[in-house]
């Protein structure tokens, strides 16, 4: 098919939190239209905040999202104890960082077993493969049973997080509990090698893009909370002016902003963090890195996934060491640190699953009156539009099905919210 | 360290006490402990929104007792226990549920598995609410010790914790 002409119009790929569209349109082998709509209904989770007591931010902007609820209650909590002048102790900070990699691991797992493996062995869902490999479902389960406990333990409850406050917590992991982490920490060991020689054999597409990568950074830790925003293309910002990265702009075709800073586009998420911060990784990790072929700068985005592989290596690792850290100075209770005062503004920046969370809030004498937030899957739609518009000249020669994978294998590799629902693609042919 | 192998049998109280009625699960094992001790192949496990991790948990049992709100377009507070067969969990996961399974996609993804205990029963009682707040509607808290007792009787009755003939009609 030397000049092909069609349509591929994916309607409504409905995701956990909205709507999204992928419309192709080729006319005799010549690209006319890719986009990818998002028609998701705004929730207006700012103007909610608007007008509530500072405390209750966290537990309000969790609910964005059920996967990342650990981490917008992480960067809404730094928004707040920056606008009100807190610093939290040590041990708050331990704490936090155990329980964000909680966070990261367990959607991680659920990303790279349940949506992508299924993908590249073949199979259509992780029903048909939990017949013919139970024993790599069997593992993700348990990997992510580790990952959801970690969290219960740390921060009250496996998802959206109660014990964590302004200041500090509100309940506390006895030694015994971090201990019996620490162990199935260990244990788990095994599990990451497992999951490192799975990915040693899933074949992955080779497209590449060159493009920039966007992530929060420190130069004496592999960031997931606080840090500056860093860039491949060079520079670093103060998340303070975020807004100097993210320049979000609005599409007539997308209810979701855009996010652009010295490109049309830019990538967060797992491989912008592995690019912008190899080097802080854990050994372990890029021992990992180095038995899945990925170096940086990588820029084919099918293998962020590859990327969330070596990032669970660097969690589980991390986890073990906090975990002993923990122990070994003594978990006490302390009563949240109280803000000096009740009225600033803030900026808070946090390394979510997706990429780069930024909660921005204003607060008067206890009460929210401004808030912003500034979401990893909105700043990488610009990205995986742009890919696509890359990627699909190069594949003309494949039949619309073929098409039609590749592209919900691309949308699915960047792990945004609508992956879920990716499986789903009512996809219509004209 | 190797774990020892799970109890044959497992009673599991799925749902969320916070929201309303979908607490009825707990209040069930709330009234089997206040019945006395159960047999030692018994494990009573309270599994919250385990979502796909329910699989886990059944894992090398032989039978399952599940208690969960269920809509099944009764009256509020009447319930029912049902065999769960293989027919019944036939076909794919419904799409984009891998981020908010439910009992159903686990039981389904246990029996790829071949994970399933030989008999799984399910005891399902019609909510009035599962809107946010705590504590049970009048109704359905009236239903608690009769399905506390019919899984009481169905467990006294098992031997070795396994199958035990016909089904008595517990409604």
């Amino acid at each position: 098919m030397a000049n092909p002409s069609f349509r591929i119009d994916v309607h409504h790929v409905t995701r956990v939190e909205g709507h999204g569209n992928i419309v192709v349109d080729v006319q005799n082998g010549v690209l006319k239209q890719c986009d990818l709509e998002i028609v998701e209904t705004p929730r207006f989770f700012e103007a909610m905040l608007k007008g509530r007591p500072y405390a209750e931010a966290s537990h309000i902007s969790s609910r964005i999202c059920g996967i990342c609820a650990v981490g917008h209650a992480t960067a809404s909590l730094r928004a707040t104890e920056k606008a009100l002048g807190v610093e939290p102790s040590e041990q708050t900070v331990l704490l936090r960082k155990l329980n964000f990699h909680g966070e990261i691991l367990d959607s991680h797992i659920l990303h790279v077993y349940m949506l992508v493996a299924p993908d590249a062995l073949g199979v259509g869902s992780v029903i048909p493969l939990a017949k013919t490999a139970p024993d790599v479902v069997l593992r993700a389960l348990r990997m992510k049973k580790l990952a959801g406990d970690l969290c219960a333990v740390i921060c009250g409850r496996h998802t959206h997080p109660i014990a964590m406050t302004v200041g500090g917590f509100t309940h506390f992991p006895t030694t015994a509990q971090l201990q019996e982490l620490r162990d199935r920490l260990v244990a788990v060991r095994a599990d990451v090698d497992a999951t490192v020689e799975l990915f040693q054999k899933l074949k992955l597409p080779a497209f590449e893009r060159d493009t920039e990568f966007v992530a929060l950074h420190k130069d004496d830790e592999y960031c997931f909370i606080d840090g500056k925003l860093a860039s491949t293309d060079g520079g670093e910002w103060p998340v303070e002016k975020y807004r100097e990265v993210t320049n979000e702009y609005l599409v007539p075709h997308s209810t979701a902003k855009r996010a652009k800073n010295k490109r049309q586009s830019y990538m967060v998420g797992a491989l912008a963090r592995f690019n912008v911060n190899y080097a802080q990784l854990h050994p372990k990790a890029k021992e990992a890195a180095r038995a899945l072929n990925l170096t940086p700068k990588c820029v084919n985005p099918y293998l962020n996934t590859v990327a969330q592989v070596v990032e669970i290596a660097h969690c589980v690792e991390d986890s073990i060491e906090l975990a002993e850290r923990l122990m070994k100075s003594g978990v006490t209770w302390r009563a949240p640190v109280q803000p000096p005062t009740l009225s600033g503004e803030g900026v808070g920046g946090c390394e979510v699953p997706r990429g780069t969370l930024i909660h921005n809030y204003v607060i008067q004498d206890g009460w929210i009156s401004g808030a912003n937030c500034v979401i990893p899957t909105a700043q990488n739609m610009g990205n995986l539009e742009d890919d696509m518009r890359s990627l699909v000249p190069t594949i003309l020669n494949k039949s619309q099905s073929e098409i039609t994978l590749d592209l919900e294998m691309l949308m699915r590799a960047y792990d945004p919210c609508i992956s879920c629902s990716a499986h789903m693609l009512n996809v219509r042919f004209e | 360290m190797t774990s020892p192998p799970p109890a044959p049998t497992l009673v599991l109280a799925l749902g969320n006490p916070d929201r309303g009625d979908d607490g009825v699960g707990q209040a069930v094992l709330l009234d089997l402990a206040e019945r006395g001790q159960l047999p030692a192949n018994v494990e009573v496990l309270d599994g919250g929104l385990a979502g796909l991790e329910t699989c886990l948990y059944l894992q090398g049992r032989r039978r399952a007792l599940i208690i969960d709100a269920a809509d099944m377009g009764l009256s509020p507070g009447e319930w029912r226990s049902i065999e769960v067969t293989q027919p019944m969990l036939a076909g794919e996961l419904r799409p984009g549920v891998v981020h908010s399974a439910g009992l159903k996609e686990a039981l389904q993804l246990a029996a790829a598995l071949d994970g399933l205990p030989e008999r799984v029963t399910l005891f399902g009682v019609q909510p009035e609410t599962i809107d946010w707040g705590s504590g049970l509607s009048h109704c359905v808290a009236l239903a608690v010790p009769a399905v506390g007792a019919a899984i009481q009787e169905r467990i006294l009755h098992d031997k070795d914790g396994c199958c035990d003939g016909e089904d008595p009609d517990y409604r």
